[in-house]
């Protein structure tokens, strides 16, 4: 893995109704790796996903691509992804494929889902819509793809499945950004971590860089030193 | 999954659709860019065309003599039918009358006769003379000669040319100006409608009145001779008495046929019983009175063998109908008094042949029970006669009229015939304050398109049909037409019906003509099962200048006089607010009142619609409408009692 | 892949979502029962291309907006919901290819849904042929299937036009309750409200006379009315016109377009 940013924010802030939502965020994430984002609920970290995506334009502070030049720079998955009813799997894929490039079948198979291709997404599980969105995602082979908690709600067989999707992703060379609850996953998967809290990062690194920083032995205790708060986060796997 | 995602990749679809919006472009370009209005209708023969045409008689006399009427031919543009006209003068005052462009539309075109090249000429009473037939021009293109010589049977009339030149040469010969049409179809047209009928209706009274005071002075005769005492015999009384006196005739039965060759009165309650074979009583004189006695015995032909015409255009209904076997026979003789005379006949009670003047007063006619077995109460050929006070039982017709112009028929009663009264090729006649009940036909008919005849005050119940007014220019008012299958069949033109009311019909009024033409007003429409009905053709608007007509059910906010919600005999919701309950709130409905809106505003469109846009709020004669309805069963005495239906 | 692709990949799935719901067939068979009822319960059927117009006016009057309402009112709100905007961001499609897109499909949509039962009505009325008496002359006036074709084409722009209201709502709402009230209010303003500010106003006499057929132009529903009685009703005449001021009518019917697609694309354009 190379060391070039391709996506960095520089002190992004974003107000929404006057509360200030994010404050003073800055964050690169590098080709070919895994960021995760982890943090209680309410810490800001959809906004911020959707800063870092473009779809939402931060109030201070600058987004900014590094990556190469593509049709589509910025893949994107929305929590719990929905999809128009009435049309397959493939069928849906197909849509986006058509809006930029690719093959929905290749996509499918990517994520696992070669099977349900003709299945239609109201029949679909919840996972086989996580993976459906994830390739979403990676329609147009984005240089980066967000997705914004693409374990959560899934069983711990599912929710693997879907991480090792992410890793295949960034093995590739795609710098993958997420955010999720799940510390051991993260742990496992990410190159990266920050930790958010309250609309700001509180601290960013490796995994094995944060037990350093917070003389931590076991991810538990790492959380609970880390966040003020005590909730909302998971440690084995559990929904919070 | 090729499927969609070949639509959303490949580029046939997109080409596909362009090619379809390219297509729908030019064709509704095309569709915008045409000039609606191009193709303008070539005339169809005139006999094709529907049209407004004069009394049958008079054309009829005008072609045996070579006499031509300006035609015009107007194709409209929301009615299929061509329209035809014959006289300019009715076209004009037509096309002027306001709801007109409501019921039709515009005219796409109009021709007129085109008299240019015919040798057009003015005879002496007036009428255009040609030598070849007119041909056609459009109106816009023609030049007209107003106010020239020239006339047709109800108005000057106006005559059109191709040219300038010959409008100008007929111009200097015959007078007039020459003009063009848009001066003539906006000129103040004189042509007799039908509320000129109802001005005549007072002078036809008095013309009868005048009549029968004229024949009185028969019955003051003085006696000369007393059959019995003085002459054996009726005819030898007859032969041996003196001019302008009377003959008396004791009671008792007389087994003669009788000649009355001289002015004289006949009186008695006598009966005078013929052998069965032909007339038994033939009057030749002038001024001849008959009274009280009763004749029976008449043959039973109804037509002669050895009749023939004498070369007019009527010779076949005179050889068929007027040499019929009767209680009395009238040749060429006039101002003959038929008084108090009770006739009973296998065919026709009295004959009249070109008499004038003639008076029958309390006749009372028996005729066959079935109809078709009998022939006719009173049978007028060319000869206006004044019938009263008499009764007509069985038989075919009560009084059958032919060419009897200014006959004036009232107070009588009519029962059991196939029509009480029946109209051919008669015009300018009165029919009034007569009943007429069950007959198998109608009360009264009128055929062959006559013009100006007045039925008022007639009560006519238990029919087939109440009233068949044909005709142009007929007045029907004030008669009642209760418990028929239908009131009146208004086959008729330009014709006015006012004041009538219709009560407990099957149908109460059923429009015949294809032609909407006459004005219904401030009628009573109760009881009806259907007060109205119309045949092909556009909207009749059954309202004349603000005035309507009165429906049971028609209902709406009082708006001085009528209601403000306009009723359409025809609709069927409407037509059923009488009798069903429920329909006012289905007749509210938003759907309902908007396709009344449409209705009443797009011209000829609709089959067989009425519509009244200002009902009457009150009823025009609920005196008559009360008795009718008191009097359920009473009235089949068929006596006139004026008293009880307190008109 | 470039933005003609894009607009077609909207359009395709606007369509093939409707072609596969039920709902929709059974709008283009309620227009259809609308008119061929509303033809045979006032005759126009049998007497023609004009008289059928005349009867059809009134009710597609009201009928076109309500279509093109239920077509279009939940476009755009029901992809806002699901998110499905925000990832759309993601891809190099700009909101006014989305607007197009989506609007051209279902304008198709509204199109088959209109022009649909009219076709199969104006067939029906070529085969048509006036009762006539067979020794009575006629002619066909001045009816022609030029005419009902204009009528046709006149519908279908009022029909895109309040499709085009519709979808602006749409961008408007952020609900899909909001989206139905929001166009019941849009509809009524349209259909009802703008004539009765100009009933009002010509009774109380802000509006001068020879304002009114241009002040016409201003409200949709009188505009297509105009234009039909002119264009359709009354095109051979030159004595009967004022109906409509057609070329404000076409304006104004053109403006009302232009603004709610603006409307529609800044709807969308909007950071959430």
């Amino acid at each position: 893995m190379s060391d070039e940013h391709v996506l960095s924010a520089d002190d992004i802030s974003h107000s929404f109704g006057g509360v200030e939502v994010l404050e003073a965020i800055s964050l690169s994430v590098e080709r070919g790796s895994v960021t995760a984002l982890v943090g209680p609920n309410g810490s800001g970290k959809t906004t911020l996903l959707r800063v870092l995506a473009g779809i939402l334009s931060p109030t201070e502070g600058t987004v900014s691509y590094h990556g190469p030049e593509a049709e589509r720079e910025i893949g994107y998955m929305p929590q719990q992804p929905s999809f128009r009813p009435g049309f397959t799997a493939a069928e849906t894929l197909a849509f986006y494929t058509s809006l930029v490039d690719g093959d929905p079948e290749s996509l499918l198979d990517r994520v696992g889902l070669a099977q349900a291709r003709n299945r239609r997404v109201e029949a679909l599980s919840g996972g086989m819509r996580r993976l459906l969105g994830i390739a979403q995602a990676t329609v147009g082979d984005p240089p980066v793809t967000i997705l914004d908690e693409p374990g959560s709600g899934l069983d711990p067989g599912m929710r693997q499945q879907t991480f090792e999707v992410v890793a295949n992703l960034a093995s590739e060379g795609t710098a993958v950004l997420l955010s999720t609850h799940d510390m051991t996953l993260a742990a496992e998967f990410a190159d990266q971590i920050a930790l958010i809290e309250r609309g700001a990062v509180v601290e960013t690194g490796t995994p094995q860089q944060l037990l350093d920083t917070y003389e931590c032995e076991s991810l538990q205790t790492l959380f609970e030193t880390a966040f003020e708060t005590d909730t909302a986060v998971d440690v084995a796997g559990e929904t919070a | 999954m090729t499927g969609i995602r070949w639509l959303y990749e490949s580029d046939l679809p997109r080409r596909l659709l362009l090619a379809l919006a390219v297509l729908g472009v030019v064709v509704v370009a095309g569709a915008f860019l045409a000039d609606a209005g191009d193709a303008k209708p070539e005339p169809v023969p005139f006999e094709q065309a529907t049209t407004f045409s004069m009394p049958n008689e008079d054309r009829l006399a005008l072609e045996e003599r070579g006499l031509s009427v300006p035609r015009v031919e107007v194709f409209y543009s929301q009615y299929n039918y061509v329209v035809g006209y014959e006289g300019l003068a009715r076209a004009i005052d037509t096309l002027q009358r306001p709801q007109h462009d409501q019921q039709f539309g515009q005219p796409l075109a109009i021709y007129v006769s085109d008299y240019a090249g015919t040798d057009a000429s003015v005879t002496e009473d007036g009428y255009l003379a040609v030598e070849s037939d007119p041909g056609w021009v459009s109106a816009d293109e023609a030049w007209f000669v107003y106010n020239s010589s020239a006339r047709t049977t109800v108005s000057d009339t106006v005559v059109p040319f191709s040219t300038a030149a010959a409008a100008d040469s007929f111009a200097s010969r015959h007078g007039g100006e020459v003009v063009g049409w848009s001066t003539v179809k906006s000129a103040d047209i004189e042509i007799a409608d039908a509320t000129a009928v109802r001005e005549l209706v007072p002078e036809l009274r008095a013309s009868a009145d005048e009549r029968t005071a004229a024949v009185q002075g028969l019955l003051d005769r003085d006696v000369s001779t007393v059959v019995g005492e003085d002459a054996p015999t009726v005819q030898a009384a007859i032969d041996a008495a003196p001019a302008n006196s009377t003959v008396v005739v004791p009671n008792g039965t007389y087994s003669e046929h009788l000649v009355v060759d001289k002015p004289l009165t006949l009186r008695g309650s006598a009966t005078i019983r013929g052998n069965g074979t032909g007339t038994v009583v033939h009057v030749t004189s002038d001024r001849v009175a008959v009274a009280g006695l009763s004749v029976r015995g008449i043959g039973d032909q109804t037509q002669a063998d050895d009749a023939s015409g004498d070369g007019e255009w009527d010779d076949v209904i005179d050889v068929s109908y007027g040499h019929s076997d009767a209680g009395i026979r009238v040749s060429n003789a006039s101002e003959v008094y038929v008084r108090n005379v009770s006739i009973d006949t296998p065919t026709s009670g009295i004959l009249l042949r070109d008499s004038t003047g003639s008076v029958v007063d309390g006749l009372r006619v028996n005729g066959t029970e079935n109809p078709f077995d009998g022939f006719m109460g009173v049978l007028s050929i060319r000869s206006p006669v004044v019938v009263q006070n008499s009764t007509f039982d069985g038989g075919r017709d009560g009084i059958y009229l032919h060419r009897a112009h200014e006959t004036v028929v009232r107070n009588s009663t009519f029962r059991e015939n196939r029509f009480g009264v029946h109209f051919m090729y008669t015009s300018d006649t009165l029919i009034a304050d007569n009943v007429a009940r069950r007959q198998t036909a109608a009360g009264i008919t009128i055929m062959t398109s006559p013009a100006r005849n007045a039925l008022v005050g007639n009560d006519v119940r238990y029919t087939s049909d109440g009233l068949i007014p044909g005709g142009a220019r007929t007045y029907v008012a004030e008669n009642v037409l209760a418990y028929n299958e239908r009131g009146i069949m208004a086959g008729s033109r330009q014709s006015l019906y006012e004041h009538n009311v219709l009560y407990g019909n099957g149908v109460g009024m059923r429009a015949g003509s294809i032609l909407p033409s006459n004005v219904v007003r401030e009628n009573d429409f109760v009881a009806n099962e259907e007060h109205a009905k119309a045949g092909i053709g556009p909207l009749r608007i059954w309202t004349d200048d603000g005035t309507g007509n009165y429906w049971e059910g028609a209902y709406g906010d009082r708006s001085g006089d009528s209601l403000d919600r306009s009723y359409s005999p025809t609709n069927p919701t409407e037509k059923e607010l009488h009798r069903l309950d429920g329909t006012v709130t289905l007749a509210e409905s938003p759907a309902a009142r908007a396709l009344a809106e449409i209705r009443s505003t797009s011209p000829g469109l609709r089959r067989g619609s009425i519509v009244d846009v200002a009902p009457r709020a009150d009823a025009y004669a609920p005196e008559t409408i009360d008795a009718i309805a008191n009097h359920e069963e009473s009235d089949l005495s068929g006596t006139l009692s004026k008293g009880d239906e307190n008109e | 892949m470039s933005t003609r692709k894009a607009v077609q990949t909207l359009v395709v799935r606007e369509l093939v979502t409707l072609a596969r719901s039920r709902a929709y067939y059974g709008l283009i068979a309620g227009v259809f029962l609308v008119s061929v009822g509303v033809l045979f319960a006032g005759g126009g059927a049998e007497a023609g291309y004009v008289p059928a117009a005349v009867d059809l006016l009134l009710p597609f009057e009201l009928l076109v907006p309500a279509v093109a309402v239920a077509l279009g009112y939940r476009t755009v709100t029901d992809d806002a919901q699901r998110g499905e905007l925000d990832v759309l961001k993601t891809y190099p499609v700009p909101p006014w290819a989305y607007v197009l897109g989506v609007y051209a499909g279902r304008a198709l949509a509204l199109c088959a849904a209109l022009v649909g039962p009219l076709a199969l009505i104006g067939l029906y009325l070529s085969t048509q042929s006036p009762p006539d008496p067979a020794t009575l002359a006629t002619h066909q006036g001045i009816d022609s299937p030029a005419l009902f074709v204009r009528f046709g084409a006149l519908t279908l722009v009022y029909g895109l036009v309040t499709l085009a209201l519709a979808t602006a709502v749409s961008a408007l709402a952020w609900s899909r309750r909001t989206a139905i009230v929001l166009a019941v209010v849009a509809l009524t303003v349209v259909v009802a409200g703008i004539d009765l500010v100009l009933l009002r106003g010509f009774g109380t006499g802000w509006i001068a006379d020879q304002q009114l057929t241009t002040l016409l132009a201003a409200s949709p529903a009188s505009a297509y009315r105009g234009l039909v009685f002119e264009t359709v009703l009354y095109a051979a005449f030159d004595t009967e016109t004022g109906y409509a001021a057609p070329g404000a009518s076409a304006i104004g019917l053109f403006v009302w377009f232009a603004l709610t697609v603006g409307v529609t694309v800044a709807g969308v354009s909007r950071a959430n």
